[in-house]
């Protein structure tokens, strides 16, 4: 009795193994909208990384870095235009034949290319690392990138150009506040709020600095990342166009961000003998993008033992 | 009935064996400790150090002895030049055949290093000879003091961070944070405390980085001016009464950062690119209450064009210093009966 109810037990927890197992590869789907919005949703632009033994923790006097910096698109946008530069080390210690390089062309992401472009950008040392006093010197390397960049957002809007129509009750659509999805970008539009007048249709876009680093006036990035005035960073250049109404009247299509967020306004003028109808608001953010990464590295002398410079104080 | 959990032998014998083992292996795990050399030998206060043995707490009148100074380097610089002065009470006691109250120490004593974690020692013998007590006392309390004076250094090597765009407003993510340094001890008696680090805008477009540092007495003793043209540390020593002019005189002979691009030297015959106030190679610097601060100063600025970075920065004090200990004897009459 004892060893069938044992047997009964057993085959049921098979069967809801089983059961479980048939349901999550049912969850899976067919991979398709999961790829779509693994391209075109992301909060990076150009990442840079530091190889894992490039560089390395610690060097020994007189030995050469040989700096590999890995740079990936990892945002959108095909092709942006910047470069990279390193310091944090004292460039009498540290002799780099060249501290910036020029980013070469990278595509972004793509249904075709999911994880976009990737290269890798070397800095050679011209000759080995000093220790000009004692036995270590702890210096910082930091790779600073400043490229261009450009967000693309779509959003649904609600064209009403006659507002009588939404107390007749004859409009297809009603105006909305949308929360948008990132934009594989590190700026992003995050809301639009769509407000209906009587000859317009308004449009509140907040955007943001989603990403790790800086945003800086384009025009401005020949000054990235040494010269920049205040003024010149947080300021992103935004277009908006709906393809039945034109391109947006957004002021000086300027939008200046402060702690990472900035709102816009742009008008559309409708035209009242068209009924009520939804379509594509499609918003374009143009910018440059500065971000960091650093690593503290150790200089050693092993032949430092002190005595040096005693010896260099018998002569003082 | 009760069960008593009896452990078969073979189990007992792999567990003894499994403790034995595991005993090697903690025995055998090193700590890295007692390989590695003691790199951080630049610590502590001291300088030149002695201890005074011999030196009974009670002698008859009339007996002689021997005192033993045991002198110790235990700071981290060495020492070229060092004199030790045994100084008597003359009417009760003096020295014996070849001793002399000033002796020079012969040879030079090494300080800590990663080669010498404990620093070199010596010693030097006095022969001591007590005289008579007055005929009215049955004893007479003396003392022996004995005075080291020597020629020190204290050097300091610490990371400093330049930032020529300390004043910009544009948030500029930076490699380093131009903040004044603590520094501890640094294996001697006299030490830089703290450094205060600025960045003084130079035109539009450059800022000169200015070291402002706070030097400190933190031994037993006293500083005393080292220069020969003052008759040097062994007049001083000797002198009975020391000049106040002579006390708490110091110099700094070097500052230098960036691979010594920036660098002020007393003793350089070119031009220094830094600039101190007050200058060294005017006069010495003085300790007041033990303290004293140095301003240096980049000549040149250095260009905006460049990122903030860390370089090393390299400041190195010299100074006479002098050192007392005393020991009480007292002096007994020899009674005859």
């Amino acid at each position: 009795m004892e060893q069938r109810q044992k047997k009964y037990i057993m085959r049921l927890l098979l069967l809801l193994t089983i059961s479980l197992l048939l349901v999550i590869s049912g969850c899976s789907g067919d991979g398709t909208s999961g790829q779509y919005e693994k391209v075109y949703t992301g909060e990076e632009g150009i990442v840079l990384t530091f190889l894992p033994d490039s560089p390395k923790n610690v060097y020994t006097q007189d030995e050469s870095i040989n700096l590999q910096i890995e740079v990936s698109n990892n945002g959108r946008y095909d092709y942006p235009e910047g470069a990279v530069f390193i310091d944090g080390f004292d460039k009498q210690a540290v002799f780099f034949s060249s501290t910036k390089k020029q980013l070469p062309p990278l595509n972004g992401k793509s249904l075709s290319n999911p994880k976009g472009d990737v290269v890798f950008l070397q800095f050679e040392e011209s000759q080995g690392v000093k220790v000009p006093y004692g036995d270590s010197y702890k210096a910082v390397l930091q790779a600073t990138s400043c490229y261009h960049y450009q967000t693309y957002a779509t959003t649904n809007a609600c064209i009403i150009p006659d507002i009588n129509d939404i107390n007749k009750g004859k409009t297809t659509c009603s105006p909305q506040t949308k929360k948008l999805q990132t934009q594989a970008a590190p700026v992003a539009v995050t809301q639009v709020e769509e407000r209906i007048t009587r000859d317009l249709v308004q449009f509140i876009i907040t955007i943001e600095n989603i990403g790790d680093g800086r945003i800086i006036s384009f025009d401005k990035l020949h000054k990235c990342p040494y010269e920049l005035e205040p003024k010149e960073v947080d300021i992103v250049y935004l277009t908006a166009q709906i393809d039945t109404l034109g391109e947006a009247d957004c002021g000086e299509n300027i939008v200046q961000l402060f702690n990472k967020k900035g709102v816009i306004i742009c008008k559309f003028i409708t035209r009242p003998e068209i009924s009520s109808y939804e379509t594509l608001l499609q918003i374009t953010l143009d910018y440059g993008y500065s971000s960091v990464i650093k690593k503290d590295i150790q200089f050693i002398n092993p032949a430092f033992t002190g005595e040096e410079i005693d010896e260099q104080a018998k002569t003082i | 009935m009760k069960k008593t959990a009896v452990i078969p032998l073979k189990s007992f014998i792999f567990f003894i064996l499994f403790i034995i083992q595991l005993l090697f292996l903690a025995g055998c795990s090193d700590t890295g400790k007692s390989a590695e050399s003691d790199k951080n030998f630049r610590r502590g206060t001291n300088g030149l150090d002695f201890e005074i043995h011999g030196v009974l707490e009670k002698m008859y009148e009339g007996t002689n002895f021997q005192a033993i100074v045991q002198l110790f380097n235990k700071g981290a610089y060495d020492i070229s030049e060092a004199y030790v002065v045994v100084t008597l009470e003359k009417d009760y006691m003096g020295f014996g055949s070849g001793s002399q109250s000033l002796q020079e120490v012969p040879v030079k004593l090494n300080g800590k290093s990663v080669l010498n974690p404990s620093g070199d020692f010596q010693f030097l013998k006095y022969n001591i000879q007590t005289k008579n007590v007055d005929k009215t006392s049955q004893y007479h309390n003396s003392v022996v003091t004995i005075t080291a004076c020597y020629k020190y250094m204290t050097y300091v090597i610490t990371e400093v961070c330049i930032d020529p765009h300390l004043y910009d407003l544009a948030p500029t993510i930076k490699a380093c944070e131009v903040k004044d340094l603590s520094l501890g001890d640094q294996g001697a008696p006299v030490a830089i405390e703290k450094i205060e680090v600025k960045m003084l805008p130079s035109g539009e477009n450059y800022v000169k980085p200015q070291f402002i540092i706070h030097i400190k007495n933190k031994g037993n003793g006293n500083v005393i001016n080292f220069k020969e043209e003052n008759g040097g540390i062994k007049n001083i020593c000797t002198q009975e009464e020391l000049q106040y002019s002579n006390w708490n005189l110091l110099q700094l002979t070097k500052i230098a950062f960036s691979n010594e691009k920036f660098i002020y030297n007393v003793n350089n015959k070119g031009k220094n690119t830094m600039e101190c106030v007050p200058d060294p190679k005017d006069k010495l610097l003085r300790l007041r209450d033990g303290e004293a601060t140095i301003r240096c100063t980049a000549v040149e600025g250095i260009d905006k064009q460049e990122s903030a970075y860390v370089t090393q920065l390299f400041i190195q004090l010299d100074y006479g210093y002098t050192v007392s200990k005393s020991e009480q004897i007292r002096i007994e009459r020899q009674l005859l009966y």
